[in-house]
């Protein structure tokens, strides 16, 4: 039953009877237009009936919300009295919307094409005309539709209104009545909101060129793109040994963060290729040259060094992923497509690892003093969060609003700003002091929680190994056994932000639970 | 059939932009994506080329000089000065200002205006920008990520020499922007596949979207539900690509494979797996008509790296194997680290098969309607001067006891329109003459 109920297009329903209750129905619209600017175009000419078609691809999912958010709407209510128009026969139906009535004006205006465009009257013919192909062939039509929502299991009643609300749809023929009651019962700029429609006219077309040109035009741009690598003239075995002899040399040079390796013979080097292109795919001219000039690799990043590393991760922790702010009072030694380039390889690390988990016990112990700041939030929030309510997404105009981080975070910030009281002062120092009995505690409880819930997180443990390599620079075992005086506290944060963590890695990859 | 040639289009720095904390748009994938096209050694067989930068004028050609004035001045410092003219071209949340964000756009147009423009000069089969298809931004205003349409501005250069354009969309969101620009043409076909409904993004692709005055019937929207899988997508996408090539007979195609269509995408809501989502690539690369292949949506990072890297496979036609090779990025395609994980989803397809078929013939019904291609067909494209030097050259070559010689008759076209079979096919048959 909830299903069926759930089915029901609910603006349709709105349109075809008058709804006791149509404020709270309207309510989850509220809620999605005023977080929303309105479109920067408003077509003023919109008609509410178009709303119909865009229900009938509706999903599932957020008719969950509308009907949780409706509250005391009764569904019997309105499931009845579809009922009956579903058994009415075709004619009374469309005699009841004013299909057959010839002076109801509404039936070109709400054509679906679109109004604002200066479209012929063709368009609405060919709508109406496709309409009543469906109509004549009432069996035919009544099967397809039930297939079309076959996989809703429902009673054949059911399944007859949709098939009656789906024709409505199709003729779309709000009374004047209705009409009325629409207008009286929101506001037609939230309808606009609605559905897009394409505009036309000067303002949004592009200007076709008349005609063909001719082969023999000057090429504008012709010398401003730079061939790098072009396969042709030379086998390609005789590059893979090119290749293999070229990287030979760089492998003694080749250093940089961890990832480096020398695992995979044929990678291609852009360097040696162009190299290649440039002696005129004259392998021992180009090893000769190759040899002769060693440059050092481009591609992989030059080398960070630890202080800029620190000062990246101490920029991360104050500004989030505002590149631009770490640039300017962090990392000025570096631009800002370096940082980004930066943070994507770095946020796969152990250095990351250990920046993650410190910032999550952080998040904990600020909770208790509140006063966190938002950037950190932000950061933990864009760890990986599954997704839901992808396929709708709350507001047409905008397509960051569907992200479920995002709406997450919105909430948090929301909730965080509620308890927000200590200066950012204070928090510093806090941080200063505890920055290093937390790693510490990290250390042991993230390596007992992950043996004892026996999940893989190889990525973690690792990085709690070398944790006294990279950050204290020596005695690990130290690292590991010392307690601060708070450790219990730590201990337990650490336990539950790390298998937070792992809840979050679980729900992504469901393969990594062995 | 002899390998296509394939020209791959790359800034190396396109990746190094970010659109700000949030944002799902990542342009760092493209890094992600090159790192593997070089260790899967892709790389050393396509024309690998530094693109050319588009400037403001070239941008133009589409977009109004208010709107690129605008994009080529504000930045994150000047920002408040520019207040009142935030909402009117739509910058803001979805399209924030981030630093470098002309040179971002002045990088992944160049590059489509520049594939289309090798196209054009037959100096390669298959054009590949990955860092393109930003198929939302409007003639003044910047729309859905998107800011300067590259599709538009690099369709507009196939024009030059194509008589007719069409143009494939496999977001999983409308391609709003490129349809409207040509919506009243009939020099460019549209069709886009997409989610379509319950305040999905943007809000346009209705089936009833079909183009109007001479572009009537040349927008072909195909609206799905959530959640359709590979079988489904390409049950739809197959018959309806190949209406359009019978209709439509396009001399050049733009596709563009969004990658937000995958399963698992962080604003997407199909289910497709890289296969799928590659079949679609295959189809059209089979269709041998020069291709511009570009990007588009795409947010969970490692699944679209998999998706254009596996798509520039298909293109040049080479296996790659299933297991990852090691790039620094490897650790991003945890925990399996192969091309084609298994598609794990929890969303349930939508769309019922009548759906899809009912879809499939509105579609085709409405392509019937297109009596005549339009009139730049009739005209004559003019010679390719560079092609007819060489042929020239050919001929002064050519063996004069031969009517047709092979070469000829391998370099004549013939329009896919002619139903006979070839020379011989008449009705006296020449052989029988002789006798």
């Amino acid at each position: 039953m909830a299903r069926t109920v759930q089915y029901i297009p609910v603006p349709r329903i709105r349109k075809n009877i008058p709804p006791p209750n149509i404020e709270e129905e309207e309510d989850p619209r509220h809620h999605y237009m005023l977080r929303s600017k309105p479109g920067p175009s408003v077509d003023k000419e919109f008609n509410p009936s178009i709303d119909m078609m865009v229900n009938d691809y509706d999903d599932e999912r957020t008719l969950d919300e509308e009907e949780a958010l409706e509250g005391s709407e009764d569904p019997q209510t309105e499931l009845s009295n579809l009922q009956k128009e579903g058994d009415m026969p075709l004619e009374e139906l469309l005699a009841m919307y004013g299909y057959g009535d010839p002076g109801a004006e509404n039936a070109s205006s709400s054509s679906s094409d679109k109004p604002a465009s200066s479209h012929d009257p063709n368009a609405d013919k060919d709508d109406l005309e496709n309409n009543m192909v469906i109509d004549d062939d009432e069996p035919r039509k009544e099967s397809a539709l039930h297939q079309l929502y076959n996989d809703i299991p429902s009673t054949p009643k059911q399944k007859d209104h949709s098939g009656a609300s789906r024709l409505l749809r199709l003729s779309r023929q709000p009374s004047d009545e209705d009409e009325e009651e629409d207008d009286y019962d929101y506001s037609p700029d939230e309808e606009d909101e609605w559905k897009k429609t394409i505009m036309v006219g000067p303002d949004y077309q592009a200007v076709i060129p008349d005609g063909l040109c001719k082969y023999d035009d000057a090429l504008p741009y012709e010398n401003e793109d730079k061939l790098l690598w072009d396969p042709k003239s030379l086998e390609e075995v005789e590059f893979e040994k090119f290749l293999i002899k070229a990287q030979e040399p760089l492998v003694n040079n080749a250093q940089g963060m961890s990832y480096v390796s020398s695992s995979i013979p044929v990678r291609d080097d852009e360097q040696a290729l162009y190299l290649l292109l440039q002696c005129g795919y004259n392998v021992e001219e180009a090893l000769r040259r190759r040899r002769m000039n060693v440059v050092p690799p481009t591609d992989t990043m030059s080398l960070w060094s630890e202080e800029e590393c620190r000062n990246f991760e101490n920029g991360l922790r104050t500004y989030g992923k505002d590149f631009h702010q770490i640039q300017q009072n962090k990392v000025r030694t570096r631009s800002v497509g370096e940082l980004v380039q930066f943070y994507y390889l770095w946020k796969k690390t152990e250095r990351h690892d250990i920046f993650a988990n410190k910032a999550r016990l952080e998040k904990k112990k600020y909770t208790l003093h509140p006063g966190v700041t938002d950037y950190m939030d932000r950061f933990l929030d864009e760890q990986d969060i599954p997704s839901c309510h992808r396929s709708s997404s709350p507001n047409v105009n905008s397509l960051i609003y569907a992200d479920p981080k995002r709406q997450q975070r919105v909430q948090e910030s929301l909730a965080d700003s509620l308890h927000r009281t200590a200066s950012p002062n204070e928090l510093e120092k806090q941080r200063d002091t505890e920055g290093v009995e937390s790693v510490v505690s990290v250390g042991t409880s993230a390596g007992g929680s992950a043996s004892d819930s026996g999940i893989n997180c190889g990525a973690s443990v690792s990085a709690l190994n070398s944790e006294g390599d990279t950050i204290k620079g020596d005695d690990s075992s130290v690292a590991k056994g010392s307690q601060s005086s708070d450790s219990l506290i730590d201990v337990e944060a650490g336990i539950s932000g790390v298998s937070d963590e792992m809840d979050d890695d679980v729900a992504l990859h469901p393969s990594r639970v062995k | 059939m002899s390998k296509k040639t394939v020209s791959y289009f790359y800034s190396p720095d396109v990746g190094n932009f970010h659109y700000g904390p949030g944002h799902p748009m990542k342009p760092h994938r493209l890094s992600v994506i090159h790192s593997l096209v070089m260790n899967y050694g892709l790389y050393k067989k396509m024309q690998i080329y530094r693109p050319y930068r588009a400037s403001a004028h070239d941008m133009c050609r589409f977009h109004s000089d208010d709107y690129i004035d605008f994009l080529q001045r504000v930045t994150p410092q000047n920002l408040q000065t520019y207040t009142k003219y935030l909402s009117h071209f739509n910058v803001g949340d979805d399209c924030p200002v981030f630093e470098g964000l002309f040179d971002f756009c002045s990088m992944y147009t160049g590059a489509s205006l520049e594939g289309a423009m090798k196209l054009n000069h037959n100096s390669c089969d298959i054009a590949v920008n990955w860092s393109g298809g930003l198929h939302h931004a409007k003639k003044f205003e910047a729309s859905g990520f998107c800011y300067v349409n590259d599709i538009v501005i690099a369709v507009l250069e196939l024009l030059k020499y194509h008589a007719r354009v069409l143009y494939i969309d496999i977001d999983v969101h409308h391609g709003d922007g490129v349809q409207e620009a040509f919506y009243l043409t009939d020099r460019v076909m549209t069709v886009s596949f997409h989610k379509y409904g319950n305040y999905f993004f943007p809000g346009t692709g209705d089936m009833y979207e079909i183009g109007a005055e001479s572009g009537r019937y040349y927008s072909v929207n195909v609206p799905l539900k959530e959640g359709i899988d590979d079988a489904s997508y390409v049950q739809v996408f197959k018959p309806v690509i190949q209406y359009v090539m019978e209709f439509f007979q396009p001399t050049a195609i733009v596709l563009q494979c969004g990658a937000d269509s995958l399963a698992n995408d962080r604003l997407g809501c199909f289910s497709l797996s890289t296969k799928g989502h590659g079949e679609c690539v295959r189809f059209v690369r089979d269709l041998n008509v020069p291709l511009l292949t570009v990007g588009g949506g795409g947010y969970t990072l490692r699944n679209v790296a998999r998706c254009w890297t596996y798509e520039t496979s298909l293109l040049i036609d080479e296996q790659i194997s299933n297991e990852l090779p090691y790039t620094e990025y490897l650790e991003y395609f945890a925990p399996d680290f192969t091309l084609h994980p298994d598609a794990v989803t929890r969303q349930e397809n939508a769309n019922s098969k009548q759906y899809l078929e009912w879809i499939v013939k509105h579609v085709y019904d409405n392509l019937k309607m297109i009596q005549h291609s339009p009139s730049v067909q009739m005209h004559d494209i003019p010679a390719d001067t560079l092609a007819s030097t060489d042929h020239d050259q050919d001929e002064d070559n050519a063996d004069p006891d031969v009517r047709i010689s092979q070469l000829d008759e391998d370099r004549r076209i013939e329009p896919a329109s002619e139903f006979f079979d070839g020379d011989k096919d008449q009705d006296k048959n020449e052989d029988s003459n002789e006798i």
